[in-house]
């Protein structure tokens, strides 16, 4: 995961008017191609020091000369989002890593139920493509707020017709998810609140875990500054406090595989060897907790914390 | 990046498990498809409102097309009777969509093992004895403890190098 495209700003747009749209172009030879779902990492210059956010490819996979994400401002963030927003201008070179997919479609499904929420609609964007080709059975519901986070909307509307639902408050999940055919797989992208409920509806309706399929907006969080001793090379570093401890270890000249950024994906899976250590992500069991910990999200909280590494 | 610990198989991960499951309370509807009446297991007694079908009536085959093809999201499958039906259904309850662990298999009647020529092709019920010899090629197979759940059978793979072609008598 060490190989880096460069890529230059051929457009940018916005589609409300927190989400700003970017296309980019390759400045040298072709982009690799992608499935469905799939990400990139934007590696971002911040005065802080350097950020890679993931954002998901919205274009459709089979033709894409360029990439396509779409960026919401956030309002608490480490600023990422308002270096997009307000730095970054057409023309302008970036950085970003080869696309990876944490969030593919199920292949044999025989009907997908897509739920997004506000910005969690961009993965859905290259679905549509994907599934409007092999024409299978698919419905968008779009949960968003009119006027703020309602990207592609106009758009879906006139492509999609009746497979669209729209809603501006938390829809009725109990009267998506019930009574629907056996080959049904349901997916979903937005905010924590609306992945859990789904989750738990579909549990509650008997959904097995391997029908539900989701991903968060995972990003590292800011915490307190913590030191770190590296045990293989005895070096001591300084995690800021806007700083992730995988950013922090990059800027020291190590490589940690990594996909996600954000607590999911596992990649990143280091050994520790002690320290107080505050577990963010999704991934690790509290049994290996105790063993290993997730740079990408997760922190010290005090105590020097020691890395196999 | 260290990899997470696996213990050491003491099996091999293909070959089928069969125990008597627990009702999934989870699941909004219990679906049997029981061999016959000797078939059944324990387990269906615990259920609530079980579907019911039964291998032995004559109209099974397009009522099971029926109940699957009707079945909705929430539903579990138990399959009860001998290996060779057990995984004759269970193909069938995939192709409309099941999921793995949607369905239960409970092995309640002894039968013959399938046996797969990885030579010829051909499917065959055996014993379980170690080393048979196809009924279609003749060759001598060892029966592998490797297990296709699509096919439903055991791999049966030529058991002496030296004698691939048993059967062909140039």
């Amino acid at each position: 995961m060490s190989a880096v495209l460069e890529v230059q700003v051929s457009a940018a747009r916005m589609l409300s008017p927190v989400v700003r749209e970017f296309t980019l172009q390759s400045c040298a030879g072709p982009l690799p191609g992608f499935s469905p779902g799939s990400h990139v990492q934007v590696h971002l210059p911040l005065a802080t020091g350097k950020v890679r956010n993931a954002y998901s490819l919205t274009d459709d996979p089979a033709h894409s000369q360029h990439y396509r994400i779409a960026v919401r401002l956030q309002d608490v963030s480490r600023g990422g989002s308002h270096y997009l927003h307000r730095q970054v201008r057409v023309g302008d070179r970036l950085q970003i890593s080869p696309p990876a997919n944490l969030f593919a479609l199920h292949s044999i499904a025989s009907l997908h139920i897509l739920i997004a929420g506000g910005i969690g609609i961009t993965p859905f964007m290259a679905y549509i493509a994907a599934l409007e080709q092999r024409q299978a059975h698919f419905e968008l519901h779009y949960l968003y707020r009119p006027g703020l986070s309602d990207a592609y909307v106009d758009e879906l509307q006139q492509r999609l017709g009746s497979r669209l639902h729209t809603y501006t408050s938390r829809p009725d999940l109990g009267r998506i998810l019930r009574d629907r055919p056996l080959g049904s797989h349901v997916y979903t992208c937005g905010p924590p609140p609306l992945l859990d409920a789904v989750r738990q509806q579909a549990a509650a309706l008997g959904w097995p875990p391997g029908r539900v399929h989701w991903e968060a907006f995972n990003a590292a969080q800011p915490g307190q500054a913590f030191d770190v001793e590296l045990l293989r090379s005895g070096r001591h570093l300084r995690i800021g406090a806007e700083q992730s401890l995988l950013e922090a270890l990059e800027s020291a000249g190590l490589q940690i595989p990594n996909l996600c950024r954000g607590g999911v994906c596992g990649q990143c899976m280091t050994r520790h060897r002690g320290g107080d250590i505050e577990h963010r992500d999704s991934f690790l069991s509290p049994a290996e907790q105790d063993g290993f910990l997730m740079p990408c999200v997760s922190r010290g909280r005090g105590q020097c914390v020691s890395l196999d590494l | 990046m260290t990899d997470r610990h696996s213990a050491a198989p003491d099996r091999l991960h293909s070959l089928p498990r069969y125990r008597q499951p627990l009702p999934r309370d989870t699941a909004t509807r219990h679906l049997v498809v029981m061999q016959s009446a000797a078939a059944c297991a324990p387990v269906v007694g615990a259920l609530e409102q079980p579907l019911v079908l039964n291998g032995e009536n004559a109209d099974f085959t397009p009522r099971l097309q029926q109940m699957l093809g009707r079945a909705t999201v929430g539903s579990q499958l138990y399959i009860m009777g001998d290996e060779a039906f057990i995984w004759r259904i269970h193909g069938e309850a995939r192709s409309a969509g099941l999921e793995d662990d949607e369905i239960d298999i409970i092995r309640t009647l002894a039968g013959p093992r399938l046996v797969y020529c990885v030579h010829c092709g051909l499917t065959q019920a055996a014993g379980p004895e170690p080393l048979v010899t196809c009924i279609g090629c003749a060759v001598g197979l060892e029966v592998r403890e490797h297990f296709s759940r699509r096919l439903g059978a055991y791999l049966g793979v030529c058991s002496n190098p030296d004698q691939p072609y048993a059967g062909a008598r140039p």
